[in-house]
């Protein structure tokens, strides 16, 4: 235990600081994700040309060659600098790197990361959502090809995506999350019909996505088939934890500027509604440390994949509780601050619903942590 | 940037669990309640012995010179094997306070060898605003130690003191004849302040912890409508959420272990905020879970479940109550801007 910057670290942070003061806009982010997506993009690739994308990855797909504690670094001098939203890449890089072939690593990985080229993800469906096992998109091997037909659902960022990582069954005689294989489908294949979900803010941050008799090349299968069970957990694996997401430094915003707001409303603040701002603070606090135990941990290669569950829970609960400490302290009616905080509450309840909903991290722990029987 | 336990820190844990299972074996905790004191004193010299005690004393006056984050570890065994000893209150607390808001070397070093101390509170249990009137964790004899109106430690005698019928059996607190004290404000009794609080949400994590062993083991073995309430989702979630709680508030009690020691006075108490508030909820929810899940038996006085909640209720109040971190932190977030 020793939470010092090592002198590499300290280093890296040093250098960070630098260029984060030289490159975060001054201008707060927009509310809105027509309005922002241009910065977000903007940054992001600016992020990537400073170096600060994919740390843990090898230089030769792109990434930095550095290890798993400067992606907490990162984290918190994102957040300590009030930097606009970054884009969540790492969970869909993770299986293209460790399962795509060596010419799929060169053509996909490298733009990926340097959000030159977008990618969403297409595991929902309407009839799988939390059992996404029982899956109904089909693949069918046709010479060279492959032929996909079914109907995706809630993909993040599908409107804005070049890319579309699917799982389709190739298998229809396995059952279950067996006979699932991955593919790399470009979203502008003839065949592919994508339609925005308007959110309830307005927002076009999901898709869906209608497959019918798409085609795409055997190269563009990831893995072998069957491998699809296998990409989803590496995937969901990674997109569990705050650092993956990048919600560490947007809740470490959150509660900066929950307090401004607070204070330029100049309500008195009574003790009960200080108490919930007190919990919230709290909570981030113990998720900063989760997250370093999380990277820590899996630097020295111990987790197996359950424990993620913890940090998928822990990271809803301080999104839900940061923001609904937000309605009880925005009071002010007459003030800017309700309408984008409702949003942000809102957001907030979506977040026990995706990526498995809270009641199956539930399940997860219960069955695979616990050994309680099914 | 490390943040696991070192092997010697897990060693550490695995020797405290060890001493423990023996000394604890049998229900022992339980039929100490009326044992005038004997089990604690036997637990208790048990620790001096193994230098466990003394761990927050430097070598040079008798001590072990450990870390926080061993003292840590310790505690949290502790905990979870309901230990009735004054290890929060006396060798993490009050050793705390010897050492950084003083030193008082003799009390340190006396306090290392075995010597009863208590910390001086005041009677909702949080740091005195003008004078104490609870010994916290109370052993017969103990001297107290405080913080006198000048901010500086003091240690004293309590004469007179008696026995409070209050909630926790295991950690008896005293009432003491008043004497003139006062809360944390140099930055030496803050940085004391904030491993109180650290310890203590080490301790309530053992007890979490602990709680979660149990429900989990009678709910794989019990049965009804002819299946292990194990396998019902309901019993499976309240042990998920059981679970959740108690790998959170390691976390921050391991990251707060090693902040309080070492990182500047104002964030040392932030982060120890953390772990003192979110460790003493989630010891509590989850001493509470436990019932549930055990059913009648949870209620009665044959098991121990009421005793972790005692116990958890105690150190969840203990140095300032379930509030001060909570409104620490809200002042540090509101002063961000």
């Amino acid at each position: 235990m020793d939470l010092r910057d090592s002198p590499e670290e300290a280093r890296f942070r040093a250098r960070l600081r630098t260029w984060l003061a030289e490159n975060v806009p001054d201008e707060p982010e927009p509310t809105r994700l027509a309005d922002r997506w241009p910065l977000t993009l903007d940054f992001q690739r600016r992020l990537y040309q400073g170096g600060w994308v994919a740390l843990t990855y090898p230089v030769e797909v792109g990434g930095q060659g550095l290890g798993v504690m400067e992606e907490a670094i990162l984290s918190e001098e994102l957040g300590r600098a009030n930097a606009p939203t970054v884009l969540p890449l790492s969970h869909l890089a993770r299986p293209l790197y460790t399962l795509g072939t060596e010419e799929q690593k060169r053509r996909y990985l490298p733009a990926l990361l340097a959000a030159t080229e977008i990618w969403c993800q297409g595991f929902s469906e309407p009839m799988a959502g939390s059992d996404l096992a029982s899956l109904r998109t089909r693949a069918v091997r046709e010479g060279d090809e492959w032929v996909l037909s079914g109907h995706k659902i809630w993909t993040s960022y599908g409107v804005f995506s070049d890319y579309c990582l699917l799982l389709a069954r190739t298998d229809p005689g396995e059952k279950a999350h067996r006979g699932i294989s991955a593919f790399i489908v470009p979203l502008d294949s003839p065949g592919v019909t994508v339609r925005a979900i308007v959110l309830a803010n307005g927002d076009e941050e999901f898709a869906e996505v209608y497959l019918d008799d798409v085609r795409v090349p055997h190269d563009n299968l990831l893995g072998r088939p069957g491998d699809g069970w296998q990409v989803a957990m590496e995937v969901i694996n990674h997109e569990r934890g705050a650092v993956d997401t990048g919600y560490l430094p947007k809740f470490d915003r959150y509660l900066t500027e929950l307090a401004a707001a607070v204070k330029e409303q100049q309500t008195p603040v009574d003790r009960a509604t200080l108490r919930a701002l007190g919990e919230a603070a709290a909570s981030l606090e113990v998720l900063r440390m989760h997250c370093l135990r999380t990277l820590s941990d899996r630097a020295s290669g111990v987790l197996s994949g359950p424990e993620s569950s913890v940090d998928k829970l822990l990271m809803t609960a301080v999104e839900q509780k940061l923001t609904q400490v937000s309605m009880a302290l925005l009071t002010d009616t007459t003030g800017a601050h309700r309408a984008r905080w409702f949003d942000r509450y809102l957001y907030g309840r979506a977040a026990s619903i995706y990526g498995g909903s809270s009641q199956i991290q539930r399940n997860i722990l219960a069955q695979r942590r616990l050994g309680l029987p099914r | 940037m490390r943040f696991a336990l070192t092997d010697d820190q897990l060693a550490l844990g695995s020797v405290v669990n060890d001493v423990c299972a023996q000394l604890f074996a049998d229900g022992a905790v339980r039929e100490a309640r009326d044992d005038g004191g004997a089990l604690r004193a036997k637990a208790w010299s048990t620790l001096v012995e193994l230098d466990l005690v003394g761990l927050l004393v430097p070598e040079e006056l008798g001590g072990a010179g450990g870390s926080v984050t061993d003292a840590c570890v310790v505690a949290e065994v502790l905990g979870k094997h309901l230990a009735p000893v004054p290890y929060v209150g006396t060798a993490i607390a009050a050793a705390a306070m010897l050492r950084y808001a003083g030193p008082e070397q003799d009390a340190l070093s006396g306090l290392a060898r075995g010597e009863a101390f208590s910390v001086l509170l005041g009677r909702h249990l949080e740091e005195p605003a003008a004078e104490a009137q609870v010994a916290f964790d109370w052993t017969d004899g103990a001297r107290g130690v405080l913080l006198d109106p000048d901010g500086r430690v003091r240690v004293v005698d309590l004469p007179g003191t008696t026995l409070l019928d209050d909630i926790d059996p295991l950690h008896p607190l005293g009432r003491i004849r008043p004497v003139p004290a006062i809360g944390a404000l140099e930055d030496g009794a803050r940085r004391a302040r904030a491993i109180a609080w650290t310890g203590a949400a080490a301790l309530l994590t053992g007890l979490a912890a602990g709680a979660l062993d149990q429900a989990v083991e009678y709910a794989r073995q019990r049965e009804q409508y002819g299946r292990p309430i194990g396998s019902f989702q309901a019993v499976q979630h309240l042990c998920a959420d059981m679970l959740v709680d108690v790998e959170t508030s390691r976390s921050i009690v391991h990251g707060a272990s090693w902040t309080v020691q070492h990182a500047p006075v104002e964030e040392a108490e932030r982060v120890a905020s953390a772990a003192k508030s979110h460790a003493g909820a989630a010891a509590v929810r989850t001493c509470e879970s436990a019932i549930q899940v055990l059913g009648g038996i949870g209620v009665t006085l044959e098991h121990d479940a009421h005793l972790r909640l005692r116990t958890a209720h105690l150190h969840q109040a203990a140095f300032g109550g379930a509030d001060a971190p909570l409104l620490l932190l809200a002042a540090r977030a509101l002063e961000r801007t």
